[in-house]
């Protein structure tokens, strides 16, 4: 019996996902099936499988020893929480949703979270996208980047000085491939190739350690769109990539490696710059009557005596 | 209308016609259509004080007259133009525009004609002392002048019914129509009235007829054709002699002079004209358009596409032409002027760059490499996001078009971009630019979009809001539209957002405007003394210390006006070319 109970055992801890009846009945063939439930019964009742619920398909997942040593000494209630939260993966759980799930008392969970952080087997996190929620996961756990925001945040909050500096250099990087480095006036003709891509761009950064976060292509993309709505560059098709998007009427799916463009114009020369009006921190009370008014305006008065 | 806008109206009018026309433009801006009797009342001035002020402005065509029928008596209504009298602080611009097109000469006869609002030829001759009695010469150089101002549109012909309000003549001619039926009008003989005439309307609009031109009798006798001359679909004058110069390209100060022999057609005396503002607004709106792609590529970029706008200007009558007539690459590069920097625009790789020494080698690989560049040039445009220039065939070396609408859209977003950037900030202005182009979004999305903290961006779109540069839109999740159970969607109202630009705008002209004002009033001594005929003969009348306070007078005058124009410069962007549909009169 008890060699029937490592066989099933063994082979649950073979599919990392979990093994259905159909497999032991399969694996085990010349076991009645009576024999092979209740092997399979006395495993879920030392803690040695593990009930997993997979669409409509009920699998048993084997528990390693180290976690049969770790829950072994978990009260029930401990247990629940410990297994809803290990559930939970790098997403982490709210302590609602936690008390929802196990249908224990609220201060039941507040107590075996409470037990649980203090053993170092749980950790909580923030998440950028609600942060006053405390998530529960894992010790052991890496929170995933949804929680953690990816590597624009630091502490659960938008690194801007990082994305501005990081957003510099990119620009930099773009506008020295932007313009033939003999002749600064001239314009490259259509058709031209060399502007830098997104790749590209990602390959300077992680080359010249710009960035200590490891960045993705995506995330290049991200900061190349916010300079693209920052007016400092444009996004430029390859010629063949454009013709077929036409042609194709931009099928889905058929990713276009963009080129990336640096913009002469700014806006330092707003007419709005040239008189103190455009920053004005009274402009709002400022009419033809009453206490200020361009007729008396002090930075009017400045700005002519310059 | 902004309370800016009034009082820079008020202000304008008062600055060039004195404090009568001011009360009674006043009045009618705020009051909107008077008759007479209104007005006298609304400004305590006398009546024939009034009238007069009332023919200074229908003069200048800055205000309108119409006559209805008010049980047995005729009374006459007053309204008037805003957007005319605006185009007063854009005087200096014209007056520029038509130096650097018509030379000095065809300037005196423009700048009498601005003067004066609406005079007939004769006069205008008169005025500039060009009769008779002060030779041919002079004369053939007037008429020449007043020639090529007509022709090329820079003033256009007036006729009565042009001081009559857009409305009461529609109203009229509709009245007119209904009553040769002769029987009540059904809706239907109405629809198709008002059909008719809104097509008549459309068709005077378009017409390319220049008004007010005649053959001289040595041209007529050739072949005794109409007395008219039409602009053909080339844009070149057409029923005119071989070798006539219609358009002048780039001939700068070559206007006026000896221009007299190569046009024959001659100016009606007895034809009113006054100045062709909608025409002119185009130039400078042309030049805008320029400008932007100059400061986007480079000059030579800007000088391809100056020479292709200005073989649209023939057919180009106001700023809402939406295309241009079809342009092909040749025309283009034969209007390209000869000294243009084109061969350092464009680093086509294969063409090498030309120096002096490349002259000797001949003029035609010279010609050749321009070309080439410039055609490389057109392409870079073509293929410019805004889609400014488009190319309409592929024949020979291309066929392009303009879009004007597109173009007005692009100036008009740069303006309200730069206004956004002065008086809230970059990220501001990042924001909108996302919602410009993703239209649609919640503020997480923006969020997400413009790379900024959740909350920051929360304060940043609704300052934006009370700014009224974005707005929001409601999308109930429930049938109720309880406020709680809502999607509020950001996004960016055309109308209102340069609504909000025109307030900005009208504002810092106005300050500006204010700020010039007190400067002169508070140096008015000065400055009467500094204008005394006997000061101005013996500068040294004025001490050293009113020398100093003159020089700090004049610093302030120009930096000031030169404040204004640019200011107007965007005007003309925000409410002229691009007029949101609620500002549209």
């Amino acid at each position: 019996m008890a060699s029937l109970d490592d066989e099933v055992y063994a082979l649950a801890m073979s599919k990392g996902e979990g093994a259905s009846i159909g497999d032991f009945k399969e694996a085990l063939a010349q076991v009645p099936l009576e024999t092979l439930v209740n092997a399979v019964n006395r495993l879920l009742q030392a803690g040695r499988l593990d009930l997993v619920q997979v669409g409509d398909r009920t699998l048993y997942r084997g528990v390693g020893l180290a976690e049969i040593e770790l829950t072994g000494r978990m009260s029930q209630e401990d247990l629940l929480v410990y297994k809803q939260i290990e559930n939970s993966g790098n997403e982490g759980i709210w302590v609602r949703t936690l008390k929802q799930k196990t249908n224990l008392a609220q201060t039941i969970v507040n107590r075996s979270l409470k037990q649980l952080e203090t053993q170092g087997i749980i950790k909580s996190v923030k998440s950028v996208k609600h942060p006053t929620r405390k998530l529960y996961m894992l010790a052991s756990v890496t929170p995933s980047a949804d929680i953690t925001g990816g590597p624009w945040f630091t502490d659960q909050e938008m690194d801007t000085d990082f994305i501005e500096q990081l957003a510099r250099q990119c620009h930099q990087f773009i506008y020295a491939y932007s313009y033939p480095r003999h002749s600064p006036g001239t314009v490259y003709p259509v058709g031209h190739m060399g502007y830098p891509t997104a790749a590209q761009i990602k390959r300077f950064i992680s080359d010249n350690r710009i960035s200590t976060v490891e960045l993705s292509t995506e995330h290049i993309e991200e900061l190349l769109t916010m300079l693209v709505y920052d007016g400092k560059i444009e996004r430029i098709a390859p010629a063949l990539d454009m013709d077929m998007g036409l042609a194709l009427g931009g099928r889905a799916g058929a990713r276009t490696d963009w080129m990336y463009r640096a913009l002469r114009i700014t806006f330092k020369d707003s007419p709005f710059t040239d008189i103190p009006c455009g920053r004005c921190p009274v402009a709002s009370r400022c009419s033809d009557t009453g206490s200020i008014t361009p007729a008396k305006c002090e930075y009017f008065a400045k700005w002519l005596s310059f | 209308m902004y309370t800016e806008q009034v009082g820079l109206c008020r202000r304008l009018l008062g600055e060039h016609y004195g404090p009568i026309v001011e009360a009674v433009g006043a009045a009618l801006i705020r009051d909107g259509r008077l008759h007479l009797g209104s007005v006298v009342q609304r400004t305590g001035l006398a009546p024939g004080s009034v009238r007069q002020a009332l023919a200074v402005l229908i003069q200048h065509g800055m205000a309108t007259h119409a006559q209805t029928r008010e049980g047995g008596r005729a009374v006459t209504y007053y309204s008037i133009s805003p957007r005319s009298i605006l185009r007063l602080q854009r005087a200096g611009l014209y007056l520029a525009l038509v130096e650097e097109r018509m030379g000095r000469d065809g300037l005196a006869v423009f700048r009498t004609i601005m003067l004066n609002g609406c005079m007939t030829a004769a006069a205008a001759r008169s005025a500039l002392g060009a009769s008779e009695r002060s030779g041919a010469a002079a004369k053939a150089k007037f008429g020449a002048a007043v020639a090529k101002l007509v022709r090329e549109r820079f003033i256009t012909a007036v006729a009565p019914r042009d001081t009559v309000t857009r409305a009461d003549r529609i109203m009229q001619e509709e009245a007119k129509e209904i009553a040769k039926l002769g029987a009540p009008a059904t809706p239907k003989d109405l629809a198709r009235i008002r059909q008719a005439i809104r097509q008549q309307e459309a068709e005077e609009s378009s017409s390319t007829a220049i008004v007010g031109l005649k053959r001289s009798a040595a041209a007529a006798a050739d072949d005794g054709g109409p007395a008219k001359v039409l602009i053909g679909p080339d844009g070149r004058p057409i029923m005119l002699g071989n070798g006539l110069d219609g358009h002048g390209h780039g001939d700068g100060q070559g206007g006026g002079g000896g221009g007299g022999d190569a046009q024959p057609d001659t100016v009606d005396d007895k034809q009113c004209f006054r100045v062709y503002y909608e025409r002119l607004d185009v130039f400078l709106r042309n030049k805008q358009i320029v400008n932007y792609f100059s400061d986007k590529y480079n000059a030579a970029a800007g000088v391809v596409l100056k020479a292709a706008l200005r073989l649209t200007e023939a057919h180009t009558r106001t700023c809402r032409d939406r295309v241009s007539e079809r342009i092909t690459a040749n025309q283009i590069i034969q209007g390209i002027p000869h000294d243009a920097p084109l061969e350092d625009g464009v680093d086509t790789g294969d063409i090498p760059h030309s120096n002096g020494s490349d002259l000797s080698d001949g003029s035609g690989a010279r010609r050749l490499q321009r070309g080439r560049a410039a055609l490389a040039l057109l392409e870079v445009l073509r293929a410019d996001a805004s889609g400014v220039l488009s190319r309409a065939d592929e024949r020979g070396a291309g066929v392009f078009r303009i879009n004007f609408e597109r173009a007005a859209g692009v100036l008009r977003d740069k303006c309200v971009d730069a206004l956004v950037v002065e008086k809230h900030g970059s990220q501001h202005a990042r924001i909108v630019r996302v919602l410009r182009d993703k239209q649609k979004l919640d503020e997480k999305a923006v969020a997400h979009f413009a790379m900024l903290p959740i909350d920051q961006c929360r304060e940043r779109l609704h300052e934006l809001s009370l700014a009224g540069f974005v707005a929001t839109v409601e999308i109930p999740r429930t049938a109720d539209r309880n406020p709680s159970r809502m999607f509020y969607l950001w996004h960016v109202d055309a109308g209102r957002q340069v609504s909000a630009a025109l307030r900005l705008v009208f504002q810092g002209l106005s300050n500006v405007a204010q700020r010039a004002a007190r400067e002169a009033s508070c140096r008015a001594p000065l400055l009467a003394k500094a204008q005394r005929e006997d000061v101005v003969a013996d500068p040294s009348l004025l001490t050293a210390p009113e020398r100093k306070e003159l020089q700090a007078a004049t610093a302030a005058r120009r930096r000031l006006d030169i404040a204004a124009v640019r200011l107007d410069g965007m005007l003309l962007v925000v409410h002229d070319v691009a007029p949101s549909p609620v500002f549209g009169t």
